[in-house]
């Protein structure tokens, strides 16, 4: 069963069961993150910077997973907003940019998993809020280019019923089942971080968060290429 | 003989463009493998995937590749070629 064909069903059941329909939208969500391929090295990627966070501050990563997870669920529901001009997101030339945009965040994110920890104790409480920023607007660019497809389609559906609220309540619940798995990747890195805080390990797990990005980064610099 | 080698010629150079559905994309990195892989296969020209109406749009030089050739490219990386139509 494809992607489309598990969505189908919303386009008869959202005026006769809404709450059903809410529930498959969640689901969906969740379905979209398993088919998608951007999956496994974004949500590796996520508990790395949660793990490096975690190395910084006590609910550092908690606070940059959750982030994440909020950039993702309030631009995706922002988007809902402007379904009508949600196809340029679906152009190869937009997709090659996003490719080479998440590339170089993720390159970013690396160096900083990298560099945060040596930076001295006054200078990383300042920076603690830019890291749940750019953990927000990091969550943000990859909701632009990934389960585009999917979420066109929910849009469709909604579009169909010609109610625009229907679109911005799905394309909510859309992202919180797409952003879930992140925000899960990104507590178990911070759980896991955590249990080795106290030992001698966190210039291990500096180095293992910011591989883990470094090749998030690789992984979007080929799609880039591919797309070339 | 001339005649029968610049007809050969001619017979090479057949251009086709074909419009492909492809369902089961989800992001611009499944776009990216779509074409990626279509790309490769030899006689294409040029792969052009929409996410939005979900399908590629293969050029080719149709004495090097068939369209059955393109759907099963597809299909092996996990989704699913509808009929190809030629593409305007």
């Amino acid at each position: 069963m494809t992607l489309e064909q598990f969505l189908q069903p919303l386009s008869t059941g959202l005026s006769h069961n809404p709450l059903t329909a809410f529930g498959i939208t969640f689901v969906g969500g969740i379905v979209a993150s398993a088919v998608c391929p951007c999956t496994v090295p974004m949500g590796l990627g996520v508990a790395g910077l949660a793990g490096a966070s975690q190395v910084r501050a006590r609910y550092g990563g908690l606070q940059v997973s959750a982030a994440f997870f909020a950039g993702i669920v309030i631009s995706l529901t922002a988007l809902g907003g402007v379904a009508g001009r949600l196809g340029a997101l679906a152009t190869e030339s937009f997709g090659r940019n996003w490719a080479l945009g998440m590339a170089v965040l993720s390159l970013v994110a690396a160096a900083l998993a990298l560099w945060w920890p040596r930076m001295p104790i006054d200078r990383l409480t300042a920076w603690r809020r830019p890291g749940v920023v750019g953990s927000f607007a990091y969550g943000v660019v990859f909701s632009l280019g990934t389960s585009i497809a999917p979420f066109l389609l929910l849009l469709t559906i909604a579009a169909a019923e010609g109610r625009p609220e229907i679109g911005l309540i799905l394309a909510f619940i859309f992202g919180l089942g797409r952003g879930l798995p992140f925000l899960l990747a990104g507590m178990a890195g911070s759980v896991i971080t955590g249990f080795t805080r106290l030992g001698l390990r966190s210039r291990t797990i500096q180095v293992v968060s910011a591989a883990a990005l470094l090749t998030v980064s690789a992984y979007y610099a080929n799609v880039f290429a591919e797309l070339k | 003989m001339s005649d029968h080698r610049s007809s050969a010629r001619a017979t090479l150079l057949v251009f086709a463009a074909l419009l492909v559905p492809v369902d089961g994309m989800a992001c611009v990195a499944c776009a990216a493998s779509v074409k990626s892989a279509v790309k490769a296969l030899p006689g294409v020209v040029g792969v052009e995937v929409n996410l939005e109406k979900r399908n590629a749009r293969v050029t080719y030089f149709a004495s090097l590749l068939t369209p059955d050739r393109i759907v099963a490219a597809i299909d092996k990386l996990g989704y699913t070629a509808g009929m190809p139509k030629d593409a305007p």
